[in-house]
């Protein structure tokens, strides 16, 4: 039995897709795939699928890692496994590495992030840099309980960058999102805009790439 | 549709993926490249719509042709209709986001009378006008096809023609005859009747409705040009033949039917009178065995499903039916598939097959029993006994299940309290079987549920000449039959009978009927199959203001030989059959099943032959 870990990416529509059904369609791309994959082993028996870092329902990806096993140890060609499993998938979603695993799904730290604004991008760029500059921006989230918990964004944030393009407001920035801890970029634009009272007509926010503490990239 | 109001939409809804598209399976073309472009309408949810086998035949049927591009339509949910209407925006296909208005043949298939509201809902979204009569020469043409056809004339004002039975070949033939006549310049008018001469195809606007004093049909005036009344519903005969979609469309949220099927076998032989699916798909046509196992396999092999399933009105009918199994219980068990076996009758096997199918068999047993005592199941013809469902129980209950689930019916036909009644005694008679078994499962509970739903006399069945129930009859008795359970091992769930009052006026309505579809749909009627959507008192307005009386087409007990408005349709079953199963029914006499003995149902009229003679 051998571990592979493939990477593939989320984008366009594909970002309307719950993360229950990307599993699905893994899992089907798979069955198709013709891969001698391997189940668990439980009472109702199904593919063995894992995924290092769910991506919320409406934001895209370029760099997602799943992982799977295939029985025995022959060698499978890393285009083979990208060739088969991207012809049963649905648009935007789309496989472009796969490899035996390098790191473990608990060694991710950092998320990288790219939040696109678009709207007035000037005035969202130097409120932004208001926003930003101070040493405590509190967000408030609500656990699966309902109840309401603030923290400081400001400890979750390791890099952070932005700037205008084509009337569009662009954020980079580098936040944690580990097992234990982690902070949903939406949260982050989601209180900048209230705070501002600033619009976007649409934001679009994608993971670039997954990171290890040392800021290595995840592989 | 722009993608920058689609953007700014899409993530303000609930399953954002109904209306994204780009599933595998989804067809693309270059919209230069073809002569027709068809919108194939499903008149509810994605995850309804993408559960029918109509939808996925239908799509690989029309786009087999090159000249052909048919898109999706679904009906968006109240949150997406807010947003599009916040937004202007039009109706737009799942591929190629194009606005329904722009296409050349926009397709209906009406599975179900409770979304009739709906397909005013998509047209008026899409911008179409709702009236076939409102529609110029440059509008599209709107088909009409499924099961609801086989009485079209409540909808008729709105369909520019309907496509009778299967569409496997008529629909493709109405796209060409559209694109011929567009070649030629002729006229709406012309186009209309050129498609009328095709087999299987209505057109409403040829024929007008005549009505005597006191409000019946008397009958059809023809127009000039129109063929001769009753149009016969198309049959496509050779199934081994029918084209198949084994390159489906794979959805990749979860609908409700989420696996694919194999159809099996088109019509039934039991001839159950209550059911309109049992006639109006007759004569009765089988797949080959070696032909099902092999789609079957195919299909798994191509969309990647851990579960397939059988499709049919009864599988255990299937003449092949060991074969059948036998080429796919070990198949399914090493490939790890879950075979999926609705109507079927697992005590139809014995030894190691039936042993295997319960490996594969999803949990839980299900009995249609449909009527509580032997007299009334002979009434409708439901060939089950209670000995039998009793020992189908034993059967289960020594094997482990310990949940029955069982399908009654309320205002069937001469139903009596005393019926009623026997409905919980069944459930009673299982409860205690369960406990005098002493080699029940230990420790474990029994239960035993029973979802009773309201009796609707529909079109094209031998109940057709009976009235509704009754909307405070059936809640009487519904009430009387919970009062009546003793034990808390039973579980009843009944219906609410005001949506089967107004579905049975749109079953049996003519074609003034349109005018309360039209009226229900203004005052904010969509979605009526769904309790988020249906309102008693709406449509009850609409029969008020438009001056329909609804009791004239729910309530009456119909003369045998009353023009009905289903009878400008022919489905092969005739008339003087079912006059003679309804003269059976009362008098609570059974038809043996179609294999047994033929009994003349008259589609053999379709046919040239017996059904059953040898092949």
């Amino acid at each position: 039995m051998q571990n592979v870990r493939v990477f593939f990416r989320k984008t366009g529509d594909a970002r309307f897709l719950s993360h229950l059904d990307v599993m699905r369609c893994f899992t089907r791309a798979l069955k198709r795939s013709g891969f001698d994959v391997w189940y668990t082993q439980g009472f109702n028996t199904h593919i063995y699928l894992m995924f290092a870092s769910p991506l919320s329902l409406g934001f895209e990806s370029e760099y997602e890692p799943m992982d799977f096993r295939i029985n025995g140890d022959e060698p499978v060609s890393e285009s083979e496994v990208i060739e088969r499993l991207n012809s049963g998938l649905p648009k935007g979603l789309e496989v472009f590495a796969s490899s035996a695993p390098e790191h473990e799904h608990t060694d991710v730290a950092f998320s990288e992030w790219e939040m696109k604004l678009y709207g007035d991008a000037e005035a969202l760029s130097s409120a932004f840099e208001e926003f930003i500059s101070k040493d405590e921006i509190p967000v408030t989230r609500k656990n699966k309980k309902g109840v309401e918990r603030t923290e400081n964004a400001v400890e979750f944030i390791k890099k952070i960058s932005y700037r205008t393009s084509d009337g569009c407001f662009i954020i980079n920035a580098v936040i944690r999102s580990d097992t234990s801890s982690s902070l949903n970029p939406s949260l982050l634009v989601n209180t900048f805009l209230s705070e501002s009272g600033l619009a976007a007509e649409d934001i679009r926010i994608t993971r670039k790439k997954l990171l290890l503490q040392d800021l290595e990239i995840f592989k | 549709m722009n993608d920058s109001v689609l953007n700014r939409i899409l993530p303000k809804v609930q399953k954002p993926a109904r209306y994204t598209g780009g599933e595998l399976g989804a067809i693309y073309k270059d919209p230069d490249k073809v002569d027709i472009r068809f919108a194939f309408c499903f008149p509810d949810l994605y995850e309804i719509g993408m559960s029918s086998q109509a939808t996925q035949i239908l799509y690989s049927v029309l786009n087999s042709d090159e000249s052909i591009w048919c898109e999706r339509f679904f009906a968006p949910w109240f949150d997406m209709r807010e947003q599009m209407e916040t937004e202007g925006a039009e109706l737009f296909s799942l591929e190629s986001r194009t606005p329904l208005s722009e296409f050349d043949v926009i397709g209906f298939t009406l599975q179900y009378e409770m979304s009739y509201t709906n397909v005013l809902y998509m047209l008026e979204l899409g911008k179409v006008k709702l009236l076939s009569s409102e529609r110029g020469e440059d509008d599209p043409y709107v088909v009409g096809g499924g099961p609801c056809t086989c009485n079209p004339e409540p909808m008729a004002e709105f369909f520019d023609m309907f496509s009778l039975g299967d569409g496997e070949e008529a629909d493709n033939e109405i796209c060409h005859c559209i694109a011929e006549c567009r070649r030629q310049g002729k006229t709406r008018r012309e186009t209309l009747i050129a498609c009328s001469a095709i087999e299987g195809v209505y057109v409403p606007s040829l024929y007008e409705p005549e009505y005597l004093p006191d409000g019946r049909l008397s009958g059809y005036r023809a127009l000039e040009g129109a063929p001769a009344l009753p149009v016969r519903k198309r049959v496509f005969m050779d199934m081994d033949d029918a084209p198949y979609p084994l390159n489906p469309i794979v959805p990749s949220m979860a609908v409700i039917h989420d696996r694919p099927s194999v159809e099996v076998l088109r019509g039934c032989i039991r001839g159950c009178r209550f059911c309109q699916a049992g006639f109006i798909y007759r004569p009765f046509r089988c797949k080959d065995a070696s032909l099902i196992c092999t789609q079957a396999r195919t299909l798994i092999e191509n969309t990647g499903y851990d579960e397939i399933s059988l499709l049919s009105l009864s599988t255990s009918d299937h003449p092949q039916l060991e074969e059948i199994m036998d080429g796919l219980v070990d198949w399914s068990i090493e490939n790890k598939v879950n075979l999926s076996l609705p109507s079927l009758r697992v005590d139809s096997f014995t030894g190691t097959l039936a042993q295997k199918l319960r490996q594969v068999r999803e949990s839980g047993l299900t009995f249609a029993a449909e009527a509580g005592t032997q007299r009334l199941r002979n009434v409708i013809n439901k060939n089950i006994t209670e000995e039998e469902i009793l020992s189908g129980c034993e059967d289960a209950f020594m094997n482990g299940y310990t949940a029955v689930k069982l399908y009654f019916m309320l205002g069937l036909p001469t139903e009596t309290d005393e019926d009623v009644l026997a409905i919980s005694a069944l459930c009673q008679k299982i409860v205690d079987l369960f406990y005098s078994l002493p080699n029940r499962p230990r420790g474990k509970s029994v239960t035993v549920s029973a979802s009773v739903s309201c009796f609707i006399p529909k079109p094209k069945t031998p109940f057709e000449f009976c009235g509704f129930n009754g909307v405070e009859e059936l809640r009487r008795k519904q009430q009387m039959l919970v009062g009546s359970v003793r034990s808390r091992k039973i579980d009843i769930s009944y219906h609410d009978s005001e949506t089967s009052y107004i579905e049975t006026v749109l079953a049996k309505g003519d074609r003034r009927v349109h005018e309360a579809v039209l009226a229900a749909y203004r005052s904010g009627s969509i979605f009526d199959g769904w309790s988020e959507g249906f309102s008693y008192d709406k449509w009850m307005a609409a029969f008020r203001e438009t001056g329909i009386d609804a009791d004239f087409y729910a309530m009456r007990e119909r003369d045998p030989g009353e023009f009905e408005p289903w009878d400008i349709v022919d489905y092969g079953v005739s008339k003087s059959f079912l006059k003679r199963e309804y003269e059976k029914a009362v008098a609570a006499q059974t038809t043996p099943n179609c294999r047994e003995m033929c009994s003349g149902c008259g589609v053999n009229r379709f046919t040239g032959r017996e059904c059953f003679a040898e092949r």
